[in-house]
């Protein structure tokens, strides 16, 4: 993205929209404690769009829902500091969180099937929206209702207003669910997997969608996906998580150019696309562990293949992959590349330490 | 329907673009509003609406108070005089109360009919004024279906075609409709008013004819009352009798000589009230808490689970029996002759078996995407569970209502059998079975009997409608299903 598009912008030169620091949600059952988002860090700035990816049960979702001051009982936020325009959200009672949902940042489920209620019509749901948070009612808010589902690319929307969730198509529905939440009129807009439901056509055309709307309303856009296809898309910049941590961070195309991580390189690999026709489409061999003790090491390394002895030993951190690469962090003993190994892996030793000290503070 | 409909506005535009059906309807639903409408507005004037207007200004400061209590007193009159208007069906038109003439025959009755006639032309009329109503106010809902309704199918359609299939359900409705009807047009109904047989009898005069004297005399109906008891052995006036004073009475006469049937008609209203009041109380306390629950959660759930089973653990109609005696001398135990505490108190200890009944329906709906999502917008979480859950959740608890509340009229009435509860000289089923008990093996069976009958058909009614309604709301249970069954003896009352 441009700075420049947004330079007289006071608040996007001083600070990112959203800035999420080490942010930990853990889950507290009789039987564990599960580190479901465990140390998460990444910038959202205004009209940047930031992809995070991973598997299921990697935290995507808890994440997003932290940062929505959703996260169920027996969940909470644990530690770190989520900063929404130099706030921070972490600590804030519900009453002072629901200010900041919808008007703010309003959210994107992922299933349009459920995410509408079935007894209302989409011209009710959307203008609940619109009276919750811009104050309109009656013929105006109706008028706007009708711009908002023109925006988001539906024909005929005086009339479609009036049709119920089950009259629509899986994609319209999920154009629906997105002029609901513009209908608050949020800064920033997290997307927890919006096209994982809907087929290619219509996932490209709800990409393309959400690409124009950033652009027109400035918008941030946190989107959440398990597909590498969508994250290439929609992306400016992408988070990988593995476990609830992020192993890598990268703008997207020197992600899909170099990936760095291990395991980055295995989500790559087992795109069917990217790889040659005749050859069989590679597999990260088992499943995301549950995190549910303190990381002492790297919670990939029983599926890396690159694995060594240290691995079962030191924890990872985030470090820049070499010294030229601006921009490009990954969670790995082999990096920063251009540093000895065993150098490597004491580096990595002495800040998580640091940063163990730190939180325990 | 056509496509083109569906562009169409509201209901008020589709109305304006083919006025003549609901013109037709309503013209005739005018009609029969306003033949009757003193007798309607009668009924609704019936309740007790002082007490919210003398608690309303008992709060309000002076002025306002002032103010509240003279638009109130406004009302009240115009209430009043709204009640008096004439109505189609009044017992001036068609009167039953005569007397005799010395060649037989009958005077002051309806075209000379005898009494008997007379009263049964009325209260035939009014069936059949009230099922014509009913159907009328039916046929407006298939008129705006047909003509006015947006959508060409919704899912109250088939609810409403399983519960036409549902005879016991039917059975039900007849049943509460019927008495519905009774307590609604008690004025009507009764062959003599409230006034002259329970509240005033030493005011009001009758004439009758006196075979002795071979004349007609006039006495008052306090008087005539003393010679009309039935009392077993030493005199009896039982079912379809006339007493020595040409009064006709349809089911008896009670120990002290008042007419059976005024008593029951007007004890029809009480129960009514109290069983839809007390149910009205306990159904909001159930879905209030059902849906704090279902919403927060976990320490508002167990404090509300540890609540209901306190409330549960003390014996309801002993705790019952101990406030009403406690509260004999406060105030509030006047109120509607104390059919309000009585209500009052069922409500507040009917609660929870309704709450639990709903509670998990509630949990069910609240996790859904849809309450997330609202959430997630900023809607507050009151209106969330409002808009989002309520919906769903009320149809559950109309079900389990309409089982409790024929256990609400059985336990007033119980109380008044016990000789707690509503007030002599206010009319209360439990009350005159309990004066007819010790005559119950006598010729005066039918003052124990009759109230007995018909509060059991109320209970019997209220039951097989709660049936009706359950199975037409769930479209897994036929008609007569055993599972249903159990599931309806999980609910309340």
């Amino acid at each position: 993205m441009s700075q420049s598009e947004y330079a007289d912008d006071q608040r996007a030169d001083q600070q990112a929209l959203l800035e999420v620091d080490n942010l930990q949600t853990a889950f507290f059952t009789d039987k564990e404690t599960i580190r479901a988002v465990d140390g998460v860090s990444f910038d959202i700035d205004r009209g940047e769009s930031v992809g995070i990816v991973g598997e299921s049960g990697s935290g995507k979702s808890v994440t997003a829902r932290s940062i929505m001051g959703l996260v169920e009982t027996p969940g909470r936020i644990v530690g770190g500091s989520i900063r929404y325009k130099g706030e921070n959200l972490v600590g804030k009672s519900d009453e002072q969180w629901r200010q900041y949902r919808g008007g703010e940042i309003a959210m994107v489920f992922q299933d349009p099937l459920s995410s509408l209620n079935p007894v209302y019509t989409i011209g009710n749901q959307i203008k609940e929206s619109l009276r919750l948070h811009q104050g309109m009612r009656g013929r105006e808010a109706t008028q706007e209702a009708i711009t908002l589902l023109e925006d988001v690319g539906i024909p005929d929307a005086p009339r479609r207003l009036k049709e119920y969730p089950h009259q629509f198509s899986g994609g319209m529905r999920q154009r629906a669910v997105i002029a609901v939440a513009l209908a608050c009129d949020p800064d920033l807009l997290i997307c927890d997997e919006p096209t994982t439901a809907l087929d290619v056509t219509i996932q490209a055309q709800i990409l393309e969608l959400l690409e124009n709307l950033k652009t027109e309303h400035n918008l941030g856009i946190m989107f959440i996906t398990h597909d590498m296809g969508v994250i290439a898309e929609i992306s400016d910049r992408v988070n990988v998580m593995y476990a609830g941590e992020m192993v890598e961070s990268a703008p997207v195309e020197e992600l899909f150019a170099n990936p760095k991580h291990p395991y980055t390189e295995g989500l790559l690999e087992s795109i069917p696309s990217r790889n040659e026709r005749g050859t069989d489409l590679a597999t990260i061999e088992g499943e995301v562990p549950t995190p549910n003790e303190p990381a002492t090491y790297c919670r990939f390394a029983p599926r890396c293949p690159k694995a060594f002895d240290d691995c079962e030993q030191v924890h990872p951190v985030q470090v820049d992959v070499d010294d030229q690469t601006q921009d490009h962090q990954a969670a790995c003993l082999l990096y920063p590349e251009d540093v000895p190994q065993n150098e490597a892996v004491k580096l990595h030793q002495s800040r998580d330490e640091q940063a163990g000290s730190e939180v325990s503070e | 329907m056509a496509i083109e409909d569906t562009k169409s506005d509201s209901i008020a535009r589709r109305i304006r673009e083919n006025p003549a059906p609901a013109a037709r309807w309503a013209v005739v639903m005018a009609v029969l509003v306003i033949v009757e409408f003193g007798a309607l507005w009668g009924g609704i004037m019936a309740l007790p609406w002082d007490v919210p207007m003398d608690l309303l200004t008992g709060v309000l400061p002076g002025a306002a108070a002032g103010a509240v209590a003279g638009v109130a007193s406004v009302f009240a009159d115009a209430g009043v005089w709204l009640t008096d208007l004439p109505t189609l069906l009044s017992r001036e038109w068609i009167p039953n109360q005569g007397h005799r003439v010395a060649g037989g025959g009958w005077e002051g009755t309806f075209l000379g009919l005898e009494p008997a006639y007379a009263w049964l032309v009325r209260v035939a009329l009014v069936y059949a004024y009230a099922m014509f109503t009913f159907y009328w106010v039916w046929r407006g809902y298939m008129v705006f279906r047909r003509h006015y309704r947006y959508a060409d199918w919704t899912p109250a359609d088939d609810m409403i075609d399983r519960f036409r299939g549902h005879n016991w359900g039917k059975f039900g409705l007849v049943l509460v409709m019927a008495f519905v009807v009774m307590a609604m047009f008690a004025p009507t109904v009764s062959p003599t008013t409230m006034e002259q047989n329970i509240m005033d009898p030493y005011s009001h005069n009758i004439e009758y004819y006196n075979e002795d004297a071979d004349q007609v005399m006039e006495t008052t109906a306090g008087q005539a009352n003393l010679l009309s008891m039935s009392e077993g052995v030493q005199g009896n006036f039982g079912l379809w009798s006339y007493d020595e004073y040409d009064r006709f009475h349809p089911t008896g006469t009670f120990t002290n000589g008042k007419d059976m049937f005024t008593l029951t008609a007007y004890g029809a209203r009480i129960s009514l009230f109290i069983g839809i009041f007390a149910s009205a109380l306990a159904g909001g306390i159930a879905l209030s808490l059902a849906l704090l629950t279902a919403y927060y959660k976990g320490i508002v759930d167990l404090a509300t689970v540890v609540a209901s089973d306190a409330f549960m653990a003390m014996p309801r109609l002993l705790v019952l029996i101990m406030l009403v005696t406690v509260l004999a001398d406060h105030w509030v135990a006047n109120i509607y002759s104390g059919a309000f505490i009585i209500a009052f108190l069922f409500g507040i200890w009917g609660w929870m078996g309704l709450w639990r009944a709903v509670r998990g329906p509630a949990f069910q709906i609240v996790e859904n995407e849809w309450v997330m999502a609202s959430k997630g917008f900023g809607e507050r979480p009151w209106r969330i569970v409002k808009k989002h859950v309520a919906p769903y959740v009320i149809g559950y608890l109309l079900i389990y209502l309409s089982m409790s509340l024929g256990g609400y009229i059985i336990g007033a009435a119980g109380l008044a059998f016990l000789g707690l509860g509503v007030t002599a000289p206010t009319p209360e089923m439990g009350r005159l079975i309990a004066a007819g008990q010790s005559l119950v093996t006598t010729q005066s069976w039918h003052i124990s009997i009759i109230p007995g009958l018909m509060i059991s058909a109320l209970v019997l009614g209220f039951n097989a409608l709660g049936d009706g309604i359950r199975d037409a709301i769930d479209p897994k249970t036929g008609g007569d299903d055993a599972a249903g069954e159990a599931a309806a003896a999980g609910g309340g009352g």
